[in-house]
């Protein structure tokens, strides 16, 4: 199985990224001709293509970027995770072997992610503080853009500077910035004593107060992290129809209600995107102690980038399962998919927005 | 006739044998005559070091030297990446060993070492065998060298009517101080650390050591002296010795919460030989009464050939590069060779930057050779710093430099984020961890210790020898 998998299939991994930007582009070139010939026959464009071929157009060179440089990274990696890799005059890929029951030298190719199950002992209790920790930052890193949106979405003075000053820390607080600024003990709001904090959870099994604790000590870098998911929220704030806040108005409802019913529910979408943004970005920032495990195992003796790109894949696996879930826990219900949910949830949302006293006199009215 | 013969060639042979053995003891010229680039990859002062190649290339006109710029944290990732694109400068500095060892990218300088007699007779014999990673062979030399410093604030000391040790001072000197200069009343602690007790101390302690931990080439030496350091640096935080900063009883004294090494309430800061340079020498610094004098580590008492601890960066040549022999001669004047540090003298006293300031206070780094004229040429520009200004005394007391395990000792940084630091100990992660919680007795530990990291050298040296042959 080793021999055909290093002979046939592992070698095909680097032309990938490679075939599917040759797939983009054909696509792209067949469908501008297709185009081109219906125009020049004056016969109608099929809407699909007259509407998609421009967003696809101005998208090229995103697509050719991340072809280039990040999928053929992704498919190097890849790569790697089946070899012994050695920088020996350049790049040398050497396949991994073996010893078989009668002492024969037979192909391992899963031999490096074998051995992060054998030797990395701290990395599932690593995975397990970081899911916890994950579980504890989504909601406050979520409900905090929440707040700050909705702040920045209502008619303030000097609104477009606190929309700058939100964002801010997205444009300078790159890696080594944040490295900075937790050496320097800006990380936790300094009137809330991390001493008090530790004491209170020293009856707690570690697994739970390590990162409760750590979320109060990082509370500032992950409010910091918030900056794109505000700018998301906004965006999905200013798409509600203000004629759904009129009349919510006018049947009474407070303002409380009036999110609750109509603000929540519309954003519901948004918070998906920025659960699984933010989800995506707490896993790969540089403060996660994973990304260090997997960089110090890169340049460990007796691991390697092999073994490193082993670690990645399996990270990225347990990732992927991580937003799957979240995927299936705030995903929009499918009936709301129909076509006339607009209209029902204007209706439904006036429905339970009439205050007390309104539904109380629609009560009396019929009564009567 | 016979014995004519038998005569001559016994006579042939002697011959031939002194001509070996002074073949042997000399280094080689330089092989070429041709126009060639040497490459120099370095996080060091970029002015300097352009200025040591500059006259470099004054002194070899055939020989130009390209200097490839890094920093300290980018240092590993570029120097991978330019091996990966085969690429590798003929020379450079590194931070990490494994990378190193694990990839065959170093070329064995043992040749040219033991045919240096500067190398053999001048280096601190600490760092002569540095780089012999299996006791034949040797893949790298010491770069730069800058000592651990124990910094005594001469003005603390006078405010607690305490007189400052001579500076051949001892570890048990040390910790005595550390036990006894803490007064609360007027907001003074004993000590803070960059690099503490636990780091220092087991190569302190240890004769004949090598590494950390009181490394011997072979075995680590987690033995009382280990188990003594952690256990005294666990109880100086525990019994307020230490100033920690965010602490209540710090932001109490301190309340913008400054580093406490240059707060003015610490007697003690182990620190490093840069600190002098970039902090304790700035006027901001003196303005607030600091008046830091610097000491070596101090080594334990009744130890001979016990070791001080530095930040000694370690430089190797390109296993790929044309010009081996001339790559050695532009490594040694650019790092540790006599030459080269006599124009080194030279840079720190007349550099300065744009604005025209100098910019070096001190010299920047310190010499790996034991040599007078270096010594002679340095010595004026360290600093009168009016409360003190007795640095011969001080660099007379510089021995046996030791440095990170990580860059001397195969395997150590798997082994300490692994095993160290990275393993259960009693429901703890760390074993510094456990012993801080008092969870476990380090005594107990001592030979699982030695075990394990004999076990990681052992591994390391199993890739070490597959990648660069037996």
């Amino acid at each position: 199985m080793g021999n055909w998998l290093y002979e046939k299939v592992l070698p095909l991994l680097e032309y990938v990224p490679y075939v599917l930007l040759g797939c983009v582009c054909a696509a792209l070139i067949a469908a501008l001709i297709y185009a081109l010939v219906r125009r020049s026959q004056k016969k109608p464009v099929q809407r699909f293509i007259r509407d998609t071929l421009w967003g696809y157009f101005f998208i090229f060179p995103w697509l050719v970027g991340i072809c280039i440089f990040f999928l053929s990274g992704v498919a190097d990696s890849l790569l790697y995770s089946f070899y012994n890799l050695k920088l020996d005059n350049g790049l040398q890929l050497i396949p991994l072997t073996g010893e078989d029951a009668m002492g024969n030298t037979v192909y391992t190719p899963l031999a490096n992610y074998i051995s992060v199950f054998n030797k990395e002992l701290n990395y599932p209790v690593t995975l397990a503080n970081f899911a916890v920790s994950l579980i504890l930052q989504l909601p406050v890193i979520i409900a905090f853009s929440l707040i700050i949106a909705l702040m920045l979405n209502g008619k303030i003075r000097g609104r477009g500077f606190f929309r700058t000053v939100f964002f801010l820390p997205v444009i300078i607080a790159t890696g080594p910035v944040m490295n900075q600024l937790t050496a320097q003990g800006v990380s936790s709001v300094p009137m809330v004593s991390q001493n008090v904090i530790t004491s209170v959870l020293a009856g707690m099994p570690e697994f739970i107060s390590t990162p409760i604790s750590d979320l109060f000590s990082q509370l500032i870098l992950i409010l910091w992290n918030s900056g794109i998911q505000i700018l998301i929220f906004l965006a999905g704030l200013q798409k509600v129809p203000t004629a759904m806040y009129e009349a919510a108005k006018i049947d009474g409802a407070s303002g409380w209600e009036t999110f609750w019913k109509i603000t929540l529910p519309t954003l519901r979408s948004m918070i998906l995107l920025n659960s699984i943004y933010t989800v995506v970005t707490l896993a790969t920032g540089s403060t996660n102690p994973i990304i260090d495990l997997i960089y110090n195992a890169t340049y460990a003796v007796t691991k390697g980038y092999s073994y490193a790109a082993a670690m990645t894949w399996m990270y990225t696996v347990i990732v992927a399962i991580l937003l799957l879930i979240t995927f299936l826990i705030i995903r929009e219900k499918k009936e709301k998919k129909s076509k006339d949910i607009w209209r029902r949830d204007v209706e439904s949302a006036k429905r339970g927005m009439q205050s007390k006293k309104v539904r109380k006199l629609l009560e009396r009215g019929k009564a009567a | 006739m016979k014995k004519l013969v038998s005569l001559l060639l016994v006579l042939a042979m002697a011959l031939s044998l002194c001509g070996f053995a002074a073949a042997d003891n000399a280094l080689p010229e330089l092989n070429t005559t041709d126009e060639i680039t040497i490459t120099f990859l370095t996080w060091d002062d970029f002015e300097l070091t352009q200025a040591l190649a500059d006259k470099f290339h004054e002194l070899h006109p055939n020989i130009t030297v390209e200097i490839i710029q890094t920093t300290t944290g980018d240092c590993t990732a570029t120097l991978t990446n330019l091996a990966a694109d085969n690429n590798l400068p003929d020379v450079f500095f590194w931070l990490d060993l494994d990378p190193l060892l694990a990839n065959p990218m170093c070329l064995d300088i043992a040749p040219y070492l033991e045919a240096d007699e500067e190398a053999q007779t001048k280096l601190y014999s600490s760092l002569r065998r540095v780089g012999y990673v299996d006791g034949r062979r040797s893949y790298f030399m010491p770069g730069e060298f800058l000592p651990a410093v124990i910094y005594l604030d001469k003005a603390v000391f006078d405010k607690l009517n305490k007189e400052l040790p001579p500076q051949d001072w001892t570890w048990e000197d040390m910790l005595d101080l550390i036990e006894n200069m803490t007064d609360p009343a007027q907001g003074i602690w004993a000590y803070n650390f960059y690099m503490g007790p636990v780091t220092l101390g087991p190569v302190a302690l240890t004769d004949n050591v090598l590494g950390e931990f009181g490394w011997d080439g072979e075995n680590y030496h987690f033995d009382t002296g280990w188990v003594e350091m952690v256990e005294k640096q666990s109880e100086y935080a525990r019994l307020g010795y230490q100033a920690i900063q965010g602490s209540d009883a710090y932001l109490a004294v301190v309340p913008d919460d400054m580093w406490p090494g240059e707060s003015g309430h610490v007697a003690i800061q182990m620190d490093a030989y840069w600190t002098m340079n970039n902090i304790y020498t700035q006027p901001a610094a003196l303005e607030r009464g600091l008046q830091m004098v610097p000491y070596n580590a101090p080594l334990g008492e009744g130890t001979d050939e016990a070791g001080q601890f530095g930040w000694i960066d370690m430089v190797s040549i390109s296993a790929t590069t044309e010009h081996p022999r001339e790559a050695y001669e532009v490594a040694k004047f650019l790092t540790w060779g006599k030459e080269g540090w006599m124009e080194r003298a030279n840079l720190y006293g007349t550099l300065t930057n744009e604005a025209g300031d100098k910019i070096y206070r001190l010299p920047g780094s310190l010499p790996m050779i034991e040599d007078d004229e270096v010594v002679a040429a340095l010595s004026p520009l360290f600093p009168d710093l009016g409360y003190w200004n007795d640095w011969s005394d001080y660099l007379a007391n510089i021995q046996n430099p030791v440095t990170f395990g990580g860059r001397t000792i195969p395997g150590f940084n798997t082994f300490i984020a692994d095993f160290y630091h990275g393993s259960d100990y009693n429901g703890y992660v760390g074993i510094e961890a456990a012993i801080n919680a008092g969870a476990i007795d380090p005594y107990d530990y001592t030979d699982k210790l030695n075990e394990a990291g004999r076990q990681y050298y052992t591994d390391a040296m199993k890739v070490f020898y597959s990648v660069y042959g037996e």
